[in-house]
């Protein structure tokens, strides 16, 4: 290799492949993402969500503001004052929602977290060694599919009780068989691939082949599935709040507020509808987001 | 096929069982001694050891779960803590309102959602196919106890054309109900339909069909869909579960007197025996109903009925 | 030949696809003609714009990407592109069959091989269906599978029998002119063998035209009695089976006969043609095989050849022929 050139800007190999590189897989899907306006369009929600939830505490005061009763000003509509009215017990409902956001996104990633992890070992061991393994388990989640997301949160709930942590559990309980499919036919569908056949020959250990080779190309269909989950759990959430079983009041959550709301919406309608904007856009922005994540990562599904 | 159908029906059983128990298990660890809600104000504590040993409720789990499941084969679902009957006359009028809701939903999407679906698939590109997607996307993203507030402030409040509560209308009472509670299925049964229309259209044997000089509506009609209803079916089957979950978010808002109200009744009540019931019923549907598009598959798909039924032959 | 005996003829036919706002050129100005009782085999790489032409016959063309920007096609003296879709869907399927490339995927997985075969003929014919099984049964023992089958699914058979299905339904309503698009590509070789006897076998039985499309040169000398060779959409050489076999003058098709191994000498160098060829959205200019050939002169690269006619049957199109008909290869 050598430089016939004065005009060539590079003159080591290590240089000339470098420029190869940057352009690596991530590059590309970033880009390809980016085609697809829907799904931009949905990230772009979303993340201003996770920034008002972020930037809550200095956006109003969480005392003063959104717990603090202000019977003078209740059931106010719409104003300069409060953009979204005040609600039944006068407190600024765009306070409320903007802290309500925290509380969604807070609990809704975590159970996530928590299905995804119970989602990858279990999934991944089903896939990956197959067997009876795999019937075992899946045999049990599908004992457990016959339950719905809501109704087995809901069993968790009332025997445990609706705190915080428990609703982050229960959520993420009952979302974990749904992952662990998922997980398992990501991994089917890897594991018969010829590679890990080689990696195998060349005595690769498993626990290496499963990490370096099988994990990362599963992780397609696992984010896609993480992000529409997401959704799921946060609209979950804000269901088991609105039935008096999630988030109590003064908390502010969604749901609850509307739960609340509902009594006074007959005269009063501003009071049910940011709460119900708030959880409508949050998980049609996650959809998006989710639909473009998988119409990028395999655009055979689009044409 | 007979046998396969039999099969799967016990195959059903130890899926059940299993799942009470889960179910039965989870319960057990409920906070709260079961008597002092039993007992209520009558409660004392000899009262209370009386009334545990009565009840059997310091066996241990397994012989708990035991005496429950003989009881339930027998259909006896306990006595309510809070109501002191049996759960079962609870049980029975909730259920035939929730039945009502979930069948019209059901029937509302199914009868709307595929032909939709269809159309939209046939012509994809056109504003109709678009606008499909569009409802379909914004249908899945609908939380539905928003969409009730939202449709009584609309027909009940503003328009007052139907009624917000109860089942005392006749039909009108379901319209609304039916129409939240199948939103999100019906998104997503147009999705479906249409996705795998689509995929189907672009099978090779279409290309096959046309080519004898088939009708297009008969190569749409039969052809394709025949083989796009198959995926199709499995979402609609895999969708109950969502729909029971949905139906007790809808008699809440709309205030109906079925099983989706007496769970959250329950629970709030720490009336477990009810909360048990309910949660068993709801799963025994969710089974069934799984088992039932199980056999439609089967019957529609004659490669899952060739491994079942007649041996097949390869030459 | 006397245009009221053809059966096909195919003239001067340019398709294009539309995707995503680039345009594929796959067929370009091609012209066939097969009069009646003979076998017409185009000859072709992958991506030569063998299979748009066939589709074009029947105007089957995937829509939206696929637009016949000009030229006509006659089958039995109708146009083709001038019929009315109730006239078209009579015409498919009766007057003209096809016989696609896969038979994997060709069939209809739900419905059984016997009502996929009547399936035509109730179209076509005012049958009963009780009648149109009983044929059905009867052309399922004309391609030589058991009669009993007809109740069967697609998936009980191996590739070699559907593929014999998909025959037994083009031949169901006794179609005037069968296109057989590559019928043997996807089987094994001795599967293959199989089909090709059948296919003899029917052509005997019945003067069918057929137009035989194929990247093989031995599926040719088996059964074609005239040879189209087909590159980038264009036809470059045409003529009879000795015609091209015996009297080859085209370049490409010189590189077709030498890339065949020859069985004699095991220990020849392999002569493929180097190159490859070329991406239909950007074809070269000028003739289309010039960057690939060893005779190019310097017009190859600007002007298109014309075609030169050697002899009443055979005629190339290639710029060594502009001034002799002499054998310049």
């Amino acid at each position: 290799m050598q430089a016939t050139s004065t005009a060539r800007p590079f003159t080591t190999k290590k240089e000339f492949y470098a420029q190869f590189k940057k352009k690596s897989i991530a590059h590309e899907l970033w880009l390809r993402f980016l085609k697809n306006k829907t799904a931009v369009m949905g990230l772009i929600i979303f993340c201003i969500i996770v920034a008002v939830a972020i930037t809550a505490p200095w956006i109003t005061n969480y005392d003063t503001v959104v717990i603090k009763m202000n019977i003078a000003e209740r059931l106010q509509p719409p104003s300069m004052n409060h953009w979204f009215g005040t609600d039944e017990l006068g407190r600024d409902i765009l306070a409320r929602i903007v802290y309500g956001a925290r509380v969604s996104l807070v609990i809704g990633i975590s159970a996530i977290f928590v299905s995804l992890m119970v989602g990858l070992v279990l999934g991944g061991a089903a896939g990956y060694y197959g067997g009876k393994t795999d019937s075992l388990i899946m045999r049990g989640t599908d004992v457990f599919l016959c339950l719905p997301d809501v109704l087995l949160a809901l069993a968790i709930i009332a025997a445990f009780g609706n705190t915080k942590l428990n609703l982050t559990i229960a959520i993420g309980l009952a979302f974990s068989p749904k992952f662990s499919r998922v997980v398992r036919s990501a991994v089917i569908g890897v594991r018969d691939n010829e590679y890990i056949e080689a990696a195998r020959s060349i005595g690769a250990l498993d626990k290496r082949i499963i990490s370096r080779h099988v994990l990362p190309n599963c992780i397609g269909p696992i984010i896609v599935q993480v992000t529409l989950y997401v959704a799921n759990a946060i609209l979950t959430i804000a269901a088991l709040s609105f039935l008096g079983l999630g988030i109590q009041p003064p908390t502010p959550e969604w749901g609850n507020m509307l739960a609340s709301g509902r009594t006074y919406m007959r005269d009063f309608p501003h009071i049910v509808m940011a709460p119900g904007l708030a959880i409508f856009f949050t998980i049609l922005a996650l959809n998006l987001l989710g639909d473009g994540l998988r119409d990028t990562l395999d655009p055979r599904l689009k044409h | 096929m007979v046998r396969y159908i039999i099969r799967r029906l016990f195959a059903l059983i130890p899926v059940i069982l299993v799942l009470t128990f889960i179910v039965f298990a989870i319960l057990s660890m409920t906070p709260g001694d079961a008597t002092t809600i039993i007992l209520g104000s009558d409660y004392t504590p000899e009262l209370g050891a009386k009334l545990r040993v009565q009840l059997g409720l310091d066996r241990p789990l397994i012989v708990q779960y035991f005496h429950y499941i003989t009881h339930l084969m027998r259909g006896d679902f306990g006595m309510s803590y809070v109501m002191h009957a049996p759960v079962l006359d609870q049980l029975r009028p909730r259920l035939a309102n929730t039945a009502w809701i979930v069948a019209s939903a059901m029937f509302l999407c199914v009868s709307f959602g595929i032909p939709i679906g269809i159309r939209s698939a046939t012509k994809p590109n056109s504003f109709f196919s678009q606008c499909t997607m569009v409802f379909g996307l914004m249908g899945v993203s609908m939380p539905i106890f928003w969409l009730g507030l939202l449709l009584i402030l609309l027909f009940s409040v503003k328009l007052d054309w139907l009624p917000s509560s109860g089942l005392d209308h006749g039909l009108k009472s379901l319209i609304l109900p039916a129409v939240t509670l199948g939103f999100n299925y019906m998104a997503n049964i147009m999705r479906t339909t249409r996705s795998s229309m689509m995929e189907a259209i672009r099978q090779d044997f279409i290309r096959t069909a046309r080519a004898k000089g088939v009708s297009e509506h008969k190569v749409i009609y039969d052809h394709a869909l025949g083989n796009a209803l198959m995926p199709t079916i499995t979402i609609i089957g895999m969708d109950v579960g969502t729909l029971l979950g949905g139906v007790v978010l809808t008699e809440t808002v709309f205030s109906i007197p079925g099983m989706g109200r007496l769970l959250v009744e329950a629970i709030n009540q720490r009336d477990t025996p009810c909360v048990l019931g309910t949660l068993v019923v709801m799963a025994i549907c969710v089974a069934v109903s799984n088992l039932i598009v199980d056999l439609i598959y089967a019957y529609i798909d004659p490669r899952v009925r060739a491994q079942y039924g007649a041996k097949a032959r390869k030459a | 030949m006397n245009a009221q005996q053809n059966t096909l003829e195919i003239k001067n036919l340019t398709v294009e696809y539309v995707v995503d706002d680039e345009v594929v050129h796959a067929v370009t100005g091609v012209n066939i003609t097969i009069p009646a009782g003979k076998t017409f085999g185009l000859v072709g790489e992958t991506g030569a714009g063998k299979t748009t032409t066939a589709l074009s016959i029947l105007n089957l063309l995937p829509l939206p990407a696929g637009r016949i920007v000009s030229g006509e096609i006659f089958v039995n003296g109708q146009d083709v592109f001038k019929l009315s879709p109730k006239q078209l869907r009579a015409m498919r399927g009766s007057q003209v069959a096809m016989v696609f490339q896969d038979p994997m995927s060709s069939l209809n997985p739900i419905k059984t091989v016997g009502e996929q075969i009547a399936e035509g003929m109730k179209i076509h014919r005012e049958v009963s269906d009780k009648e149109a099984l009983r044929q059905a049964t009867n052309m399922l023992e004309m391609v030589g599978i058991p009669g009993g089958r007809v109740s069967e699914y697609p998936h009980q058979f191996s590739g070699g029998m559907k593929q014999r299905v998909i025959i037994a339904i083009a031949l169901a309503c006794n179609p005037e002119l069968l296109i057989a698009d590559e019928p043997t590509t996807a089987l094994d070789v001795t599967i293959q063998a199989q089909v090709l006897k059948l296919i003899k076998e029917l052509r005997e039985k019945s003067p069918m035209v057929m137009l035989m499309i194929t990247h093989a040169l031995g599926i040719v000398a088996e059964v074609c009695d005239f040879v189209g060779i087909m590159y980038a959409g264009r036809i470059v050489e045409c003529g009879t089976l000795a015609d091209i076999f015996d009297n080859l003058r085209h370049p490409y098709t010189r590189g077709l006969f030498d890339s065949l191994p020859d069985i004699e000498n095991r220990r020849a160098e392999l002569k493929p043609i180097p190159g490859l060829i070329p991406d239909p959205m950007n074809l070269p200019p000028g003739c289309a095989f010039h960057p690939r050939c060893s005779y190019a002169k310097p017009e190859c690269s600007r002007d298109l050849p014309q075609v030169r006619w050697l002899s009443d049957t055979h005629y190339v199109s290639c710029h060594l022929y502009n001034e002799t008909v002499e054998n310049m290869l």
